[in-house]
C-alpha cells in the first residue's frame, strides 16, 4: 500500500518536472484582471509558459512581493499607482529599457510621466479608471454635481462610500481643497471630521462590488468606480455616473517588472505583447475599464469610446489626481479610519 | 400493623397498547417491609413508579394515608425513592445531596445541619460529608441514597433493587443494616429485588408478580411453604414437581396416582375432585433417602444421576421411574454420602404433610 | 494488522500531527508573539529592537473601543444563542432517537455550505423583508443595521451552541431529574439546582465556541452591517495589510489569544468542577 503511494507520488513529481518548459513567465495580477485567451495567445505565439497567480489587494501583493523579494518568484506584478510609487522607492522594481518595447508609442501621453513614476522608468499603465458619484436619477431628482452633495441631509441612510481608506479620504480631501496625498495630520483630521458628519448619511461601505447596492436600490447615491457604474447602468438605466466639480480621483493600474525577475526577457516580451492595440482593446472590452492605449481606443466601438463614464473628457483627466505613496502616513489615515468606523 | 398506608385499587397501567399491569389490588400497612418479587419485566418498577408518582395509572386508584393521590405530582407526595443506581447528584457533595430535600422545604441552615448530621451518623457516613459521590464506594453511595431519602421523614420509602449493584458480601451486610434501619425508623419500605433469598430474609410480606398480575401475597413462610401456584412454587426456591391425578377423595385424605404408584395425602379442602390433574410440590430439603427397603407411605424409587457437593449441603439428582427428575438436598455428612454413587437405585420418601398439592389448571 | 505495523502507523501519525501543529500552529504563534515586541519599520515590516510600545497602544481608546464593541457584539450573540439554543437542545433530547438523529442532521446541514454564502443568502433575505416592510413603514431599515449583524451572527453561530449543549443534555441522567422531584423539587427548582448546574460544561463550551469566533467574524459586520463598524478581526487584518503595522497587529493578536486562553482555562476548570467523572461509578 505504502509502496503504491510512494510510486504514485514519485511519478507525479516526475511528470511535474518533465512538463516544465524551459521558457516561463510568472505573472502576479489582480483576480479577474486579464482574459484567459490573451494569455493563451501569448503562450502560443512565443512558446513561453505563463504561470498566473492572483491577489485581491495591493497590500496583499505588496506583503508577498516584499517577503519573497530575493526568491524571484514573480516576474510581473500589476500594482496601483501608489504602490508603484512605494515599490519603486524601495527599489523592488526593474528599471525599464523603453527601447525593448516597440509598442510603447501606443500609450496616451496623458497617462505618462505622472508623479508616482516620473518618466515611467518603472511602470507601464495597464488600465485606468476614475472614482466619481453614481446617482439613481429616478429616486433623486435634485441635480448632483459635486462631492459636497453627498452631505445633503436629505440623503440620510441613502449613501454608499467605498470601503477603502485611501479612496474615501481622497474624496474628502479633494472636497476640502487639500492634496489627496497629504501627509499633514491636520488635513487628515479635518477630513475625518468632515466624514464624521457624513456618517449619518452612509448606509453601506462597499468597495468589492459597489454596483450591487445601486442595482438592488439599497442606496441612491454614492461614491463608485466608473467601471462599476457602467455595469450598474446596464442593469438600471436610471443610474448615472457623475464627475464631481471638485475633481475626480484617477487610479491607474500598472504593469511592472520586479527587480529580481528571473525571466526578464520574457517579461519584456509579455509587456510588449499587452501593448499591442488589438490585445489592449480585447482586455479593455473584457475587463470593462479604460485603456491608456490610444491606438486601442481607436479600435473600440464608438458606443464605448464615446461613453463619458468610461472615457471622460481630457479636461477632467487633466484635473484629476492620482493617489501616490504616502509612506507611514497611511497609519495616520488608518487611525482616523478606525476612529470613524468605531464611533457612532 | 393495621393502618393502611398505601392502597392500590384495581390499578392498571399500559404503555401504548402494551398493558404491563393488570388490576393490581394491594394494601400496604404502616411500618411494613413489603417486597415486590418477580421475574424481569413483570412490572415491579412500574408499581414503584406509580406509588412514587413518576407514572400515572391508566386505570384504578392509588391512596396514600387514605388520600387519593392519582393526580398529585411526585414532588408533592410524601414518598421517597432510593433508585437502583442511587441517582446521587454528581455535582454535590454528600452533605448537599442529603440536604437537598430539606433545602427544598426551606428549612433553616441550623436545622438542616442537625438533621443531615444525624442521618449521616445513622448510616455511618459522618466522615464522608464533604466527598463527592464519585469518591465513594458502591456501598457508601447506596447509604447516601438511603440517607438522602430518609432525612425527609417520608411516610413510605420505595427502594428499587437498591442492593443489586453490590457484591455478595456487601449485599449481605447491607440487607441486615437496611432491615435494622427500617425497624428503627418505623417507616414503610416497599422494596424491589430479584433476589429471592433477600426477599425471604428481609420482608414482612412478599408480593409475587408475574406478567403484571399478583400471583400471591403473603409472609415469607407462607410464600415458601404454601405457594398458591406452580409459578410461585417454582419461582421461590427449588421445587420438585410431580404430576398426577386424583384417584379418590375422602373427608380427610385424597389418593393421588403418580406414575405407577398411588399415594395418600392428608387433604381437607374440598376443591379437588376425582380425576383432577394435580401437581405435587416437594422441596428438595423435604425429601429423604431411605437406605433400607422398609415400606413407607410415600416412597419413590429412582436412580442417582448426579451428586453435587455444595459445602454445607449436597444435592442429589435422581431420575424416577416415570422419567421425572427430582432434586434432593441433604446436609452433608461424609460417612453417609460416601455410600452414594451415580446409577445407584435408591428409595425416596418424605414426611407427611410437607407436600403442597396444587390443582393443575 | 500486525502489532509492529500498527505501532509504526501510530508513531507515524503522532509524528505527522506533532509536526503539523509545530509548523502551522506553534511556530506561527511564536512568531506573532515575537513580532509583538518589535518596532515597526518604514521600509521593512519590522525593526529588530525590543519594545513594549505595541502593548501600550492596545490601551489606545480606538483599539479599546473596537475591542469592547466586538466583545459586546460577541456577548449579545452568545447570550441570544444560549437563549435559543438551550431550549432547542433540550427539546431535541425529548424526541425519540431516530427523529433526534434527523433533527440533529438538520442542525448540521448548513455547515455543508460556506458560511460566507449563507451570509449572502441572509443578506438577500433581509433585503426582501425590508422591501416588503417598506410598503407599510417607508423609513424602516433592516439591512446594514446592528440588528442585521446580530441576526447574521446568531444564525451562523447557533449550531455551535446547540451541539455541545445537546451532547451534555443527552448524557444527563433522567433519574437525577426524577430524584430531585422525588425529594420535593418543583420543575423550576429541578431546573435551577440540577439541570442547569449539570449542563454548565455544555453552556460554557457552547458559549466559547460562539464567543471566540464572533470576535473574528469580520465578514458578517462587513456584509450585513455595511462595514459601518469594525470588529477586532477587521482591525487586526487592516493593521497587518493596510497600515503595515505588524508589531501592533501582533500585539493585538496576542491580546486576543490571551483572552481566549483565559476562557479556555475557565472552561477546563469548570469541566473539572461540574463534570467531574460523573459517570464513573454508575454502571
Ligand atoms: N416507559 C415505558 N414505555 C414502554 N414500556 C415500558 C416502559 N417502562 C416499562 N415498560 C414495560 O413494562 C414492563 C414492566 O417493566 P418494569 O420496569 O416495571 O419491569 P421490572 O419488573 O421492574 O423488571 P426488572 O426486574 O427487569 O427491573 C416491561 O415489559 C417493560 O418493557
Ligand atoms: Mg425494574
Amino acid at each position: 500500500m505504502y509502496k503504491w503511494i510512494i510510486t504514485l507520488l514519485t511519478l507525479l513529481f516526475l511528470i511535474g518536472c518533465d512538463s516544465k518548459p524551459k521558457e516561463v513567465l510568472n505573472v502576479y495580477n489582480w483576480s479577474e484582471y486579464m482574459p484567459e485567451d490573451v494569455i493563451e495567445q501569448f503562450e502560443k505565439e512565443t512558446g513561453i509558459k505563463v504561470y498566473y497567480s492572483t491577489y485581491d489587494s495591493n497590500e496583499a501583493m505588496y506583503a508577498k512581493v516584499k517577503l519573497l523579494e530575493s526568491g524571484g518568484y514573480y516576474d510581473i506584478v500589476v500594482p496601483s499607482a501608489y504602490f508603484i510609487d512605494r515599490l519603486r522607492k524601495e527599489q523592488l522594481l526593474h528599471k525599464l529599457d523603453h527601447n525593448k518595447l516597440k509598442n510603447w508609442k501606443n500609450l496616451d501621453p496623458l497617462f505618462l510621466n505622472k508623479e508616482h513614476d516620473p518618466n515611467n522608468s518603472y511602470s507601464i499603465p495597464y488600465l485606468w479608471g476614475t472614482s466619481g458619484i453614481a446617482v439613481n436619477t429616478q429616486r433623486i431628482k435634485d441635480p448632483i454635481t459635486k462631492w459636497q452633495d453627498l452631505w445633503n441631509p436629505k440623503f440620510k441612510n441613502k449613501v454608499l462610500l467605498l470601503n477603502d481608506v485611501r479612496d474615501t479620504f481622497a474624496m474628502t480631501l479633494t472636497l476640502l481643497g487639500y492634496s489627496i496625498n497629504t501627509k499633514d495630520e491636520q488635513h487628515i483630521k479635518e477630513a475625518y471630521e468632515k466624514l464624521k458628519e457624513l456618517k449619518n448619511n452612509v448606509r453601506v461601505f462597499n468597495s468589492e462590488s459597489p454596483k450591487q447596492p445601486f442595482i438592488n436600490q439599497e442606496v441612491e447615491i454614492g461614491m463608485i468606480y466608473n467601471g462599476e457604474a457602467v455595469m450598474a447602468q446596464r442593469e438600471n438605466n436610471n443610474i448615472k455616473y457623475i464627475y464631481p466639480q471638485e475633481g475626480v480621483i484617477l487610479w491607474v493600474d500598472n504593469l511592472a517588472i520586479l527587480k529580481n525577475a528571473k525571466n526578464l526577457q520574457n517579461a519584456y516580451k509579455f509587456v510588449d505583447f499587452l501593448l499591442r492595440p488589438e490585445i489592449a482593446k480585447r482586455i479593455c472590452e473584457e475587463i470593462g475599464y479604460a485603456s491608456p492605449n490610444k491606438e486601442a481606443k481607436q479600435l473600440l466601438e464608438e458606443k464605448i469610446r464615446n461613453n463619458t463614464a468610461i472615457y471622460p473628457s481630457k479636461e477632467i483627466i487633466e484635473k484629476a489626481t492620482i493617489p501616490t505613496d504616502i509612506g507611514d502616513t497611511i497609519r495616520i489615515y488608518q487611525k482616523y479610519w478606525e476612529k470613524l468606523k468605531s464611533e457612532n | 400493623m393495621t393502618q393502611k398506608i398505601i392502597e392500590l385499587k384495581n390499578v392498571s397501567k399500559s404503555f401504548g397498547n402494551d398493558k404491563v399491569l393488570h388490576n393490581i389490588n394491594l394494601d400496604i400497612s404502616n411500618g411494613e417491609f413489603l417486597t415486590l418479587l418477580g421475574p424481569s419485566g413483570c412490572g415491579k418498577t412500574t408499581i414503584l413508579r406509580l406509588i412514587a408518582g413518576f407514572e400515572n395509572p391508566s386505570d384504578g386508584e392509588i391512596f396514600l394515608n387514605g388520600e387519593k393521590i392519582n393526580a398529585i405530582p411526585a414532588n408533592k407526595r410524601n414518598v421517597c425513592t432510593v433508585f437502583q443506581n442511587y441517582a446521587l447528584f454528581p455535582h454535590m457533595n454528600v452533605f448537599d445531596n442529603v440536604a437537598f430535600g430539606l433545602r427544598i422545604k426551606n428549612l433553616n441552615a441550623e436545622e438542616i445541619k442537625t438533621k443531615v448530621d444525624a442521618v449521616l451518623k445513622m448510616v455511618k457516613l459522618e466522615n464522608f460529608a464533604q466527598r463527592k459521590p464519585h469518591q465513594l464506594s458502591g456501598g457508601q453511595q447506596q447509604r447516601v441514597a438511603i440517607a438522602r431519602a430518609v432525612v425527609n421523614d417520608p411516610l413510605v420509602l420505595v427502594l428499587d433493587e437498591p442492593l443489586s449493584a453490590l457484591d455478595y458480601k456487601l449485599r449481605k451486610d447491607m440487607q441486615i443494616e437496611l432491615k435494622e434501619l427500617q425497624r428503627r425508623l418505623g417507616i414503610t419500605f416497599i422494596f424491589v429485588t430479584h433476589d429471592q433469598e433477600e426477599a425471604l430474609s428481609m420482608s414482612d410480606r412478599i408480593v409475587i408478580l408475574n406478567n403484571g398480575n399478583i400471583e400471591q401475597i403473603g409472609s415469607p413462610q407462607q410464600i415458601y411453604e404454601m405457594p398458591q401456584s406452580l409459578f410461585v412454587a417454582q419461582f421461590i426456591g427449588e421445587a420438585n414437581v410431580l404430576t398426577g391425578h386424583i384417584e379418590e377423595v375422602q373427608d380427610d385424605f385424597i389418593k393421588v396416582q403418580i406414575a405407577q404408584s398411588c399415594y395418600q395425602f392428608h387433604y381437607t379442602h374440598s376443591k379437588l375432585q376425582k380425576n383432577d390433574k394435580v401437581n405435587v410440590i416437594l422441596r428438595p430439603e423435604d425429601l429423604q433417602i431411605y437406605l433400607d427397603n422398609a415400606e413407607k407411605t410415600h416412597c419413590l424409587s429412582g436412580k442417582i444421576t448426579n451428586i453435587v457437593y455444595k459445602g454445607a449441603t449436597v444435592d442429589l439428582r435422581v431420575a424416577l421411574e416415570n422419567d421425572n427428575v427430582v432434586t434432593i438436598s441433604e446436609f452433608f455428612d461424609d460417612s453417609r454420602h460416601q455410600k452414594f454413587v451415580v446409577n445407584q437405585t435408591i428409595q425416596i420418601g418424605w414426611a407427611d404433610g410437607v407436600e403442597v398439592i396444587l390443582h393443575d389448571t | 494488522m500486525t502489532p509492529s505495523k500498527a505501532n509504526w502507523l501510530k508513531k507515524a501519525s503522532i509524528t505527522t500531527i506533532s509536526l503539523w501543529l509545530a509548523i502551522f500552529v506553534f511556530i506561527p504563534t511564536l512568531l506573532v508573539i515575537a513580532t509583538s515586541f518589535l518596532r515597526v519599520g518604514e521600509n521593512n515590516f519590522v525593526i529588530f529592537s525590543f519594545t513594549l510600545d505595541n502593548y501600550q497602544k492596545i490601551l489606545d481608546p480606538v483599539f479599546f473601543h473596537v475591542f469592547f464593541a466586538s466583545c459586546y457584539l460577541a456577548l449579545i450573540t452568545t447570550f441570544v444563542c444560549l437563549l435559543i439554543g438551550y431550549p432547542f437542545a433540550y427539546l431535541l433530547t425529548q424526541f425519540s432517537p431516530n427523529i433526534r438523529r434527523i433533527l440533529l442532521l438538520l442542525v448540521i446541514i448548513p455547515f455543508w455550505t460556506s458560511s460566507l454564502i449563507r451570509i449572502y443568502a441572509i443578506k438577500i433575505l433581509l433585503l426582501q423583508i425590508e422591501r416588503s416592510l417598506r410598503f407599510f413603514y417607508p423609513d424602516v431599515s433592516i439591512l446594514y443595521t446592528e440588528m442585521a449583524v446580530l441576526i447574521g451572527l446568531i444564525y451562523t453561530m447557533l449550531p455551535f451552541m446547540i451541539l455541545p449543549l445537546f451532547s451534555t443534555m443527552e448524557k444527563l441522567d433522567r433519574r437525577l431529574i426524577e430524584a430531585a422531584q422525588d425529594l420535593g423539587a418543583t420543575p423550576r427548582q429541578t431546573f435551577m439546582r440540577i439541570i442547569l448546574p449539570l449542563t454548565i460544561p455544555g453552556i460554557i463550551a457552547g458559549s466559547m465556541l460562539v464567543f471566540l469566533p464572533v470576535l473574528g467574524l469580520f465578514y458578517v459586520t462587513d456584509l450585513l452591517g455595511g462595514a459601518k463598524n469594525i470588529v477586532i478581526g477587521n482591525l487586526i487584518k487592516n493593521q497587518f495589510l493596510v497600515a503595515r503595522n505588524w508589531p501592533f497587529a501582533s500585539a493585538a493578536s496576542v491580546f486576543v489569544i490571551i483572552l481566549m486562553a483565559m476562557l479556555i482555562f475557565v472552561y477546563i476548570k469548570s469541566i473539572n468542577r461540574f463534570g467531574g467523572s460523573r459517570h464513573e461509578k454508575v454502571q
